[in-house]
């Protein structure tokens, strides 16, 4: 069968598997990092969003329309390409998780957001009567119950943006994809991208089955 | 030695790498920049390492200037912006010097003159450029051979044109018939094509289309001249005919771009 020979050729697997070993490492640590920087200045942005003064909040809500209407690509591009000319120069990683974490920051403050508007008015009310700071709120109120609504969005954008790391090519870093596709190009076969479809899965799939165990777990309080 | 100290000595050893690279990164580390999903111009092969016609070329130009090459794979799209951002030194990538390109970029003098080859599967009936009259067409996005195609649409008449992000992707489409021809450098599709998984594709026609492949540096780069001159060097003594020699299994023609010394180029004529 044709089909086989040319996508799931076994010798071009087996040739193929130790050059795409390489660029796995790079892209689970840029996942990794991206998902942190990001997540974590994504809910300060989307606070600022909700909680602060009126210009601050404009500017937020601006940073997150934006972010999110323009090509991660072209977000990539200006952090690696373009700053070197306001003489700032950031590594290959160092630019690649800006860029990919400004991104998920977007995202993720929209999530957090709907989260936190879903938490009942009652709950903002009865802990400003106990005379709880607005930090203590947030921390020990409002998000635990914010945080349950937004397992499941929160990790789609994750996986969505472990598998956008494979832009990093473009700023000369080896991930697996990149790697893949040289290895498509050394061997004049597709068999390697269909290798590195079965390593994503092979990471990607527990994380989401995970992600739903959390999601169950935080849901035992309401059943 | 411990664990502690040996980590503490690479440390050092790394800082003290560090600090003279910076000190002398203007002689010693050439940045080369390069699209390495190209055999057998450039390419990665099992062990990660950069492999190809325009890598020996690059290594003996740094050698020749008392440098060092160190090249990285970029994306095709990022080649253009890594010149004029000065991320790299120097770009190879089989580059085609066209007059925009130089509006841009510079270039070194040229070292091979191109052709395009016309791939397809055995027994398409395509014989010649003519006959791609009706035909699907494919090539590689913002490439030479793509430019070519569409300045010829319709002298040709070709039936669709589809524009790929790689020779690989654009081969595999030619092997399941959605395009009936690819259009690509010729140099490329006989590699591929000599590949023991690749069976059933020829090259049907062979078109000489005079662009000359050139080394890209950024627009008035200081090492212009010292890179041609290297060029030119290589040419005299033979190197480069044995380069040649070596990636393309023929020698080259005796008064071609590869044995003939040029100044920095001005335009692409």
């Amino acid at each position: 069968m044709e089909i086989f020979d040319i996508f799931f050729n076994l010798d071009v697997m087996q040739r193929a598997f130790p050059i795409l070993m390489r660029g796995l490492l790079n892209t689970l640590l840029l996942g990794a990092s991206a998902i942190v920087v990001g997540g974590s200045l994504g809910v300060l942005i989307c606070l600022v969003r909700l909680y602060a003064a009126k210009p601050f909040r404009l500017l937020a809500t601006f940073y997150i329309d934006l972010l999110r209407a323009i090509p991660v690509l072209v977000v990539l591009i200006l952090v690696y390409y373009a700053l070197p000319f306001a003489g700032i120069v950031f590594s290959s990683f160092v630019a690649a998780t800006i860029a990919l974490s400004l991104v998920l920051a977007a995202y993720t403050a929209e999530v957090v957001r709907a989260g936190i508007e879903a938490v009942p008015k009652g709950q903002f009310e009865a802990s400003e009567a106990l005379g709880l700071s607005f930090l203590t709120t947030m921390r020990k109120v409002v998000l635990p119950q914010a945080f349950r609504m937004m397992i499941p969005p929160l990790a789609s954008y994750c996986v969505a943006i472990i598998k956008d790391t494979s832009l990093a090519s473009v700023v000369a870093m080896d991930d697996l994809l990149k790697q893949a596709t040289d290895a498509q190009a050394l061997f004049a076969n597709p068999t390697p991208l269909l290798l590195a479809a079965a390593i994503y899965a092979a990471f990607l799939w527990p994380l989401v089955r995970f992600t739903s165990w959390l999601e169950q777990h935080y849901k035992r309080g309401y059943r | 030695m411990t664990f502690k100290t040996r980590m503490l000595t690479g440390l050092a050893a790394a800082a003290l790498v560090a600090v003279s690279g910076l000190a002398a990164t203007a002689q010693e580390t050439l940045k080369i920049g390069s699209y390495p999903a190209n055999p057998p111009w450039e390419y990665k092969n099992e062990d990660g390492k950069f492999e190809g016609f325009e890598v020996d070329i690059i290594n003996e130009i740094a050698s020749r200037i008392g440098a060092e090459a160190e090249i990285s794979g970029l994306d095709f799209r990022a080649l253009f912006v890594a010149t004029a951002s000065r991320r790299v030194d120097a770009v190879i990538s089989s580059l085609t010097i066209t007059n925009e390109r130089l509006e841009a970029q510079s270039f070194t003098q040229p070292y091979f003159s191109g052709a395009l080859g016309v791939g397809t599967k055995d027994g398409a009936g395509i014989a010649s450029v003519a006959d791609l009259g009706g035909k699907r067409v494919g090539s590689i996005a913002t490439s030479f051979p793509e430019n070519w195609l569409k300045e010829r649409e319709g002298e040709i008449g070709y039936a669709s044109y589809s524009s790929y992000d790689s020779t690989a992707n654009m081969l595999t489409d030619l092997r399941s018939g959605r395009i009936d021809a690819a259009v690509n450098d010729i140099v490329g599709l006989r590699y591929a094509f000599n590949q023991e998984h690749m069976t059933g594709l020829s090259i049907a026609a062979e078109i000489p289309t005079g662009d000359k492949f050139a080394i890209m540096m950024p627009k008035g780069s200081e090492r212009l001249e010292a890179f041609n001159d290297a060029i030119s060097e290589m040419k005299t003594d033979g190197t480069m005919a044995k380069l040649y020699e070596k990636w393309f299994h023929v020698a080259p023609k005796a008064d071609s771009l590869t044995v003939t010394p040029l100044p920095v180029p001005t335009s692409a004529d």
